[in-house]
């Protein structure tokens, strides 16, 4: 069983850097795209009017918040496997857990948004927004506990993910299952027969791709990121321990060592009948 | 892991997936004793008991039946099956009008009148534009 | 060792600490208490309004002690390398949860016994079914006391273990709250009868989270 060392050569992210460029630049044509589409070109709803179109928003942050969950608890079982145990899966389900995080928030504002004006009301105590307020605060707590660091984390933050996506299913089907206020599921109904046509489809449809195209991009981003973080707490922790131990054992990282090599020195000068190992 | 634990794990593991299917179940039949809302011919079989409760009554509003008070608005919702009086006080959401699907909060007043004070409109899942009229379109 | 043996081991040796140190006695039934007094101030006990919202506002006073009766229950577990201990143990980890989960359970339920009385008093309430009363309040604290001694151990080693363990613990105890405040609306004068589903729901998300806590609990003492 290959244990990979943390931090070092896992690659630091998950696209080919060129891949990622476009990625993002893609992302952004489609997301301006869409609010083109969506305010535009798309036709008022009948009934909500120009309200509705806050849908074309609304319902993809909903649909990549399942998704950026579902990615979370994959990546977690990925993880808690000891045949598939690897970091890449610990960093992947965090930083995807962000994004959930996001767009359920943004799923919560966008909603209440156009609740106001189509229901009358900012907010309502029913199946569908409750689940989903629980949902946000769920993960909130894994991101809370994702901060904290130690060698257990990753396998806390597995565990922890793998509960709060049970709320998932409730949340899409709570619809279906009680009485709400929220109506039926539009596209993914237990019929699957989509109860909307035309452009209103296309904008819908195309706002997925928006959103997706950007939470891949995001996550690609976070992920480094995450990579880049854990090699330099890799770092300052070995600083930590050469310092105290007066060796320069250190990973070699350009001007990290010449200014340690200068705090050593310094050190050493202030010590009483300094007598320590000469450094490298 | 010795035959015991293992067994326990299987145990442990059974008993999670088993629970997990059965909330699903009795949360269905649960889902009658945390209406958000009642139909129209509903509130009225449970009238009797429910004559003192905060209750939200649902159905469309029929329509020409809307007329406005001293103190808000007053008109008809049906459900297909029964049809109620609803007194509402305070002004109606802005997309309220006839044969609109309504949830109305409230109690039961006098009679066989529901004294409203807060009304929602609810949506449907479809959506479509709106229907251009030839003649207009000309 | 059979698994109750174990069990009864763990548990035992959490309410002997309790029996010596009388923390759940003599602080968070304290807490509990002055919780109940508290939600009377800040609501207007004269419109009749306490009797009503009794239920909810005795499973939030229960759910608020909850969370300081797990954290105590990991606490005991901090000095002397006590978790060094119970790994080496040779202990089974179910039994370990079992027992960790038994005593926490019990601690919860004398505190019920004293806010239960502590509502019916102050906030005058009728009781109609006991035995609804007493059936979903004896599966709801299971359920929390479960999911309590699974956060309660995913926490345990970590510094900020009181504050992280409230923010993971009570989205996920929600449902059961529902249920017990559903349950006790029934119990509490309401039509009996339609408490009896609710004591079903809340005994499946007993075994749920029971389930749950007894695959988690060994590899998360590992990591603790």
């Amino acid at each position: 069983m290959r244990r990979a060392t943390p931090g070092v050569a896992d690659g630091p992210a998950l696209l080919n850097g060129t891949l990622s460029i476009v990625l993002g630049w893609t992302a952004l044509a489609a997301l301006i795209t869409l609010a083109i589409l969506g305010l535009w070109v798309a036709p008022p709803d009948a009934v909500q009017g120009d309200a509705q179109r806050l849908m074309y928003v609304h319902v993809p942050a909903a649909w990549l918040a399942y998704l950026a969950f579902g990615v979370t608890a994959l990546a977690s079982v990925l993880y808690l496997w000891r045949r598939t145990r690897s970091p890449v899966w610990d960093r992947v389900a965090g930083a995807s857990a962000e994004l959930g995080v996001i767009f359920t928030g943004l799923c919560l504002v966008l909603g209440s948004m156009w609740g106001r004006p189509v229901w009358g009301t900012w907010w309502e105590w029913e199946a569908r927004l409750v689940s989903t307020a629980v949902l946000f605060f769920l993960y909130v707590g894994y991101l809370a506990l994702r901060r904290i660091p130690g060698p257990g984390r990753a396998k806390r933050c597995a565990i922890a993910a793998l509960i709060a996506f049970v709320d998932v299913p409730i949340v899409h089907f709570s619809v279906e299952w009680w009485r709400t206020l929220h109506q039926q599921a539009t596209v993914f109904n237990p019929d699957l027969n989509p109860e909307i046509h035309g452009t209103m489809a296309f904008t819908l449809v195309f706002g997925v791709l928006a959103f997706t195209l950007l939470y891949v991009f995001l996550l690609d981003r976070r992920y480094t990121l995450e990579t880049l973080e854990e090699g330099r707490e890799e770092r300052e922790l070995e600083q930590a321990i050469a310092e105290r131990t007066g060796t320069a054992e250190l990973v070699d990282a350009g001007g990290y060592t010449a200014t340690l090599a200068l705090r050593l020195r310094r050190a050493r000068k202030s010590l009483p009948g300094s007598g320590g190992e000469t450094s490298r | 892991m010795t035959t015991r634990v293992r067994r326990r794990t299987i145990a442990a593991a059974t008993v999670v997936v088993v629970a997990a299917i059965a909330i699903v179940v009795l949360a269905f039949q649960l889902s009658g004793n945390i209406t958000y809302f009642r139909t129209v011919s509903e509130a009225v079989d449970q009238r009797a008991s429910e004559r003192d409760q905060r209750i939200r009554l649902a159905g469309e509003v029929v329509p020409g039946t809307l007329r406005e008070t001293r103190t808000g608005v007053t008109f008809r919702v049906t459900d297909g099956k029964d049809t109620v009086t609803v007194v509402h006080q305070g002004d109606p959401p802005g997309l309220f009008k006839d044969g609109v699907p309504v949830v109305c909060e409230g109690e039961w007043g006098a009679g066989a009148v529901f004294d409203s004070d807060r009304i929602l409109i609810k949506h449907g899942s479809e959506y479509e534009p709106p229907k251009v009229d030839a003649k207009q379109a000309r | 060792m059979s698994l109750w043996r174990e069990v009864w081991l763990v548990a035992g040796k959490d309410l002997r600490i309790e029996a010596r140190s009388r923390v759940v006695l003599y602080q968070i039934l304290p807490f509990g208490a002055l919780v109940l007094l508290l939600f009377a101030f800040a609501l207007d006990p004269s419109r009749g309004l306490l009797p009503r919202v009794a239920p909810g506002l005795f499973w939030i006073a229960v759910l608020l002690a909850a969370l300081l009766a797990v954290s105590r229950a990991f606490a005991i577990e901090q000095q002397n390398d006590a978790r060094d201990g119970l790994r080496m143990s040779g202990l089974d980890s179910s039994a370990l949860f079992l027992g960790k989960f038994t005593a926490i359970a019990l601690e919860l339920l004398v505190l019920e016994v004293f806010l239960g009385v502590g509502v019916a008093v102050l906030y005058d309430v009728e009781v109609g079914s006991v035995a609804v009363l007493v059936l979903s309040a004896l599966a709801a604290t299971a359920g929390v006391a479960a999911t309590g001694t699974l956060y309660g151990v995913l926490a345990a080693g970590l510094r900020v273990r009181e504050t992280l363990v409230p923010v993971l613990l009570l989205p996920v105890v929600a449902p059961v709250m529902l249920g017990a405040t559903r349950a006790w609306e029934a119990g509490l004068g309401g039509v009996a009868s339609d408490g009896w589903p609710w004591v079903g729901l809340l005994a499946l998300f007993a075994a749920l989270y029971t389930g749950m806590g007894m695959l988690a609990f060994g590899p998360l003492l590992e990591e603790s």
